[in-house]
């Protein structure tokens, strides 16, 4: 059996097949994710809107051990990742950690967000320090706010979004 | 928090055990199904080759410690590994080490519970994914594990020696059985 803790580990062999094979195979594969995650996420953040979203990562704050505060109020859910045990887990790897890795997060959590009717930004921050965050919004005008304020102090590569062709 | 909390620290479990990683508090049992599921999709979408290519880089690379171990005749790290995870998952199971190797039987499987727990078919799948693992573990070393399932999220992993067919080259084998474990069952509602 593959513990449980060490997914993420085969999940990283994953992508570094993939990113082989081509970054449309990667994309494609967070498309997969997303459909997968959806079962796990999408009715709630459907019914329940930001409260459903701040309860889902609040069980995966608890369940995968992360160091991350989050809140929402009328207009935004957002969470930071201070520490965030995926890539840490990654990075402490005999077998090297995938450069694209960070990037599966928003791949899926982007489009589920998409299908529930919600606009995200995502500030990967940094592809080898575990520490990120993202903010959704119900309109494109703020999501559009938010990408803009970023990007004035990241590279473009390190700001995601779920409404914009890469 | 998890429902089974390891009676070891995460640093003296790794002192003690010898093991390259431990995790310490709560799991996050879905990444089970995370697990089938990208599997599955290696399968689907590329192949039974390609799909030994990730488990093996995983058996070989992630657990570079373990398996070197093995090729060395050293089992220690493999038992470690089974006993420190096994007690993570709260599974029911025993280890017991033979003379020429060890057997370890998982009466309950916490995976295939869990994946049940979900509603989540396919969860055979994962068993197959464990042989793979353990081939990937074994190549290139004179140990071999044979996973016999015995029903019910049951299954005995017998390590044994087989020093008369040790291969000195790692990588894939060729030498697979000719009945194949493959394929992994696909999920198809989760």
């Amino acid at each position: 059996m593959l513990p449980s803790d060490h997914f993420v580990k085969f999940y990283n062999e994953i992508f570094k097949y993939l990113e082989r094979k081509g970054p449309e195979e990667l994309d494609r594969y967070y498309e997969r994710v997303a459909e997968r995650q959806a079962f796990f996420t999408l009715d709630a953040f459907k019914r329940d809107g930001f409260k459903g979203m701040y309860d889902y990562w609040e069980r995966i704050r608890i369940e995968e051990n992360c160091d991350l505060a989050h809140g929402f109020d009328e207009n935004c859910y957002h969470l930071k990742m201070n520490v965030c045990p995926s890539l840490s887990k990654v990075t402490d790897n005999d077998a090297g950690h995938c450069r694209c890795y960070c990037d599966h997060c928003p791949g899926w959590v982007g489009r589920v967000l998409a299908r529930a009717g919600y606009f995200m930004v995502y500030d990967i921050v940094g592809r080898e320090s575990p520490e990120c965050g993202f903010w959704v919004f119900r309109t494109h005008e703020e999501a559009e706010l938010k990408r803009r304020e970023l990007l004035s102090s990241r590279d473009e590569n390190l700001v995601a979004t779920n409404y914009l062709k890469k | 928090m998890n429902e089974k909390e390891t009676s070891l620290d995460v640093q003296d479990a790794a002192g003690m055990s010898g093991l390259r990683y431990v995790s310490g508090g709560a799991l996050h049992r879905d990444f089970h199904a995370s697990i089938l599921d990208g599997a599955n999709y290696m399968l689907d979408n590329y192949g039974e080759e390609a799909l030994r290519e990730v488990v093996f880089e995983t058996g070989t690379k992630v657990y570079k410690t373990l398996h070197e171990k093995l090729k060395a005749g050293d089992k220690s790290e493999l038992l470690a590994w089974w006993r420190y995870y096994m007690d993570r998952e709260g599974a029911d199971y025993t280890l017991e080490e033979t003379d020429d190797g060890a057997v370890l039987t998982v009466k309950d499987c916490p995976a295939l519970k869990h994946l049940d727990s979900r509603n989540i078919p396919g969860g055979k799948g994962l068993c197959t994914l464990t042989r793979i693992l353990n081939e990937a573990f074994c190549s290139g070393s004179p140990y071999e594990i044979i996973l016999e399932e015995t029903g019910d999220g049951s299954c005995r992993q017998t390590l044994r020696r087989i020093a008369d067919n040790f291969r000195m080259s790692g990588g894939l084998r060729t030498s697979r059985p000719t009945t194949s474990p493959y394929p992994l069952t696909t999920t198809t509602s989760h």
